[in-house]
């Protein structure tokens, strides 16, 4: 049986101990397995899913809640825990009001891209002040080069000046560039920090701010419109620009304490700025000096100098008009004139009936026109005071449709445009004891006295209103356009640069207007400012008041009916 | 010639409407004065009528309305603003600008 085949070795059983041990569950309770790390099994979800925690009875050790800093499917960065201890209060940049991310109120396009995530930890103030200036960056990136150093200038000027002073000279703007300044009416105080500061006086104070602008030595010709959405100015200056004129809406600065227009072309005011020059009231102490002049008692100043600003020249014929009776010692240079305050019958703001902008329109009887103060003898009457008064006005020029002075007019001073001097012009002064002085030899009056506005004008106010510009009026009206139609739509355009406004708005009537039929100068004092000149433009000859229309009599009783 | 001018002139328009008015309320347009001035010796004055070939009806008549309208207002400090159609205003326009109103 040698020949038996070999029966098959018997399989191996394998043994026990070549296998891998696996560990009894009670070895989980030897802390020498606790090295092991399930290297199978999918990372944990929840805190709970720990090896260590895999039973019930691990009640022994302790148990660390795992904080997740990332979304839960990304364990791949573990976070060090103690990065939530410390806590750190800081402003937030982004604060919605300067860099306009909350949207609410603007209309300032922001960019479409999806909020990138920081590269690095975004704990530290220094990645939030990056990223403000990589907005900065990307907002100015939009737009053309001045407006982007107007808009980054007043951006920065915000973030880092509490004092609210925004200078913004030397950008070399021009009247197109300005369209961001109304980024300004968005400017409040700094709320205060709640980390750091500790509540202080003022700590309650109003958000509104006292804004003060400066606009100097750019190139404007006008004062920008995107200034007139901005309320709270205070200082506004516009020093070395090429303005030629205020706009009317510049009354609407209610607030202003200073307004520089110093080195311009300007050669009078609008009658706008006396609703500006009423709120400043006067404010005077019982310690009066008695030789200063009244002005420096506000605490309003204009800046004027270096204006080919009209001044009244007073008739040679009176030679104590010219002596410098109020100015003591010291006569301010800038004054190229001196008058006689004492000897002036001063109409105030309240009897010059014909103002429209003047809010006590009303004449009061007569006799109230000659009741004047004499602020030297009685400085406490001041208080009383009417302290905005005219004290002179010039003869009217009379236009005729197209713009064309009538012949005849008392011929007005022409300046040559480059210099900036003052330019004298012959002005009347009514007096308390001479009756009216400076009256010119001749008078002129208009052929006819009609308020009603000629068809033409009346049909050319109707189109621009309803057309978006006299270039478009021009496009519809295509060949059938005549010289003075033209004429008139060039006017609109040159009011649309200069004011903002293709019409303008008569001082009397109130009536839109494109050219004004009659204007005239005049003077009004100010406590705080010595005169201003301020032109008065009407829509039609009937709008002239008697009074300036009529040559004056001898003495203001010929005034009375006016 | 040497017709008295009467009260009232006639206004036509190139579409054939005639409108009456007033001598006095027509003369207020420059040149319908000068074509009705007795001593310019025109067909006008004999017949007491203008023809405004450039003019339709809806516009001279707007016209007219002015012309009463302004002699109405002539001495008051208040006048009122005459209501001016968006749609016509171009029209009357040009029409005003011809007839220096």
């Amino acid at each position: 049986m040698d020949d038996d085949l070999p029966l098959p070795l018997p399989r191996r059983v394998p043994h026990n101990h070549t296998l891998p041990r696996s560990p009894p569950p009670f070895t989980l309770l030897n802390p020498r397995y606790r090295t092991t790390s399930p290297t199978s099994s999918e990372p944990p979800l929840f805190s709970s899913d720990g090896p260590e925690a895999a039973d019930v009875t691990n009640y022994q050790s302790p148990r660390n809640k795992k904080k997740r800093a990332g979304p839960w499917w990304d364990n791949s960065r573990d976070r060090p825990l103690e990065r939530n201890k410390k806590t750190k209060i800081s402003r937030n940049f982004d604060s919605g009001v300067y860099m306009m991310s909350e949207c609410s109120d603007c209309s300032m396009e922001l960019s479409s891209d999806p909020p990138q995530p920081p590269e690095v930890e975004p704990n530290s103030a220094l990645v939030a002040q990056e990223t403000f200036a990589e907005r900065l960056d990307r907002e100015v990136s939009h737009m053309t080069e001045n407006e982007g150093r107007l808009y980054r200038r007043i951006i920065e000027t915000m973030e880092s000046n509490p004092d609210h002073f925004y200078d913004l000279d030397r950008l070399g703007l021009v009247d197109e560039d300005t369209k961001y300044l109304s980024l300004l009416k968005q400017a409040i105080y700094h709320p205060p920090d709640a980390s750091v500061e500790i509540p202080s006086e003022g700590q309650y104070r109003s958000f509104i701010p006292k804004l003060r602008i400066s606009l100097g030595h750019n190139s404007l010709r006008t004062l920008p419109s995107s200034l007139f959405e901005v309320d709270n100015i205070e200082y506004l200056s516009l020093r070395n620009n090429h303005i030629s004129e205020l706009p009317p809406q510049i009354g609407n600065f209610t607030t202003l304490h200073h307004l520089d227009i110093s080195h311009n072309a300007i050669k009078y005011l609008p009658v706008e700025i006396l609703r500006v020059l009423q709120n400043i009231k006067p404010f005077l102490t019982r310690a009066y000096d008695r030789n200063s002049l009244p002005s420096g008692r506000t605490d309003f100043t204009l800046g004027d100098l270096g204006n080919p600003l009209f001044y009244p020249r007073i008739p040679t014929s009176e030679p104590d008009w010219t002596t410098a009776t109020t100015s003591g010692e010291n006569p301010p240079q800038k004054q190229p004139w001196f008058i006689d305050f004492k000897r002036v019958l001063k109409i105030p703001c309240r009897h010059v009936a014909h103002h429209k902008h003047c809010p006590e329109k009303r004449i009061r009887s007569p006799k109230n026109l000659h009741q004047t103060f004499n602020i030297w003898e009685d400085p406490e009457a001041l208080l009383e005071d009417p302290h905005l008064y005219m004290v002179s006005w010039t003869v009217v020029r009379y236009y005729d449709e197209n713009g064309r002075v009538l012949d005849g007019c008392h011929p007005w001073p022409d300046p040559t445009p480059d210099t900036n001097r003052p330019i004298p012009i012959d002005s009347m002064v009514p007096t308390k004891d001479r009756g009216t002085i400076g009256l010119p030899a001749t008078w002129f009056s208009p052929p006819s006295i009609s308020s009603v506005p000629s068809l033409r004008s009346a049909c050319l106010n109707t189109a621009l209103k309803e057309l978006e510009s006299p270039a478009e009026v021009e496009k519809y009206l295509g060949d059938s356009i005549t010289p003075n139609i033209k004429r008139q739509l060039d006017c609109a355009a040159t009011n649309q640069n200069l004011i903002h406004s293709t019409l303008r708005e008569c001082h009397v009537c109130g009536k839109e207007y494109i050219i004004p039929r009659a204007e005239w100068l005049e003077f009004w004092a100010h406590i705080a400012v010595d005169l201003v000149p301020v032109m008065v433009k009407v829509c039609s000859w009937g709008c002239v008041p008697g009074f300036i229309r009529d040559r004056p009599g001898k003495g203001w009783e010929s005034w009375e009916g006016a | 010639m040497g017709q008295t001018p009467t009260e009232y002139v006639t206004l036509v328009s190139n579409d054939g409407f005639e409108f009456k008015v007033l001598r006095s309320a027509a003369c207020i347009a420059g040149t319908i004065k000068k074509a009705l001035d007795p001593h310019s010796g025109f067909r006008e004055v004999a017949e007491n009528r203008v023809d405004l070939p450039t003019i339709n009806g809806v516009v001279l008549e707007k016209v007219c309305e002015y012309l009463y309208y302004n002699q109405k207002h002539a001495e008051s400090k208040e006048v009122p603003d005459m209501e001016i159609q968006p749609e016509l205003c171009l029209e009357l326009l040009i029409a005003a600008d011809y007839l220096d109103v």
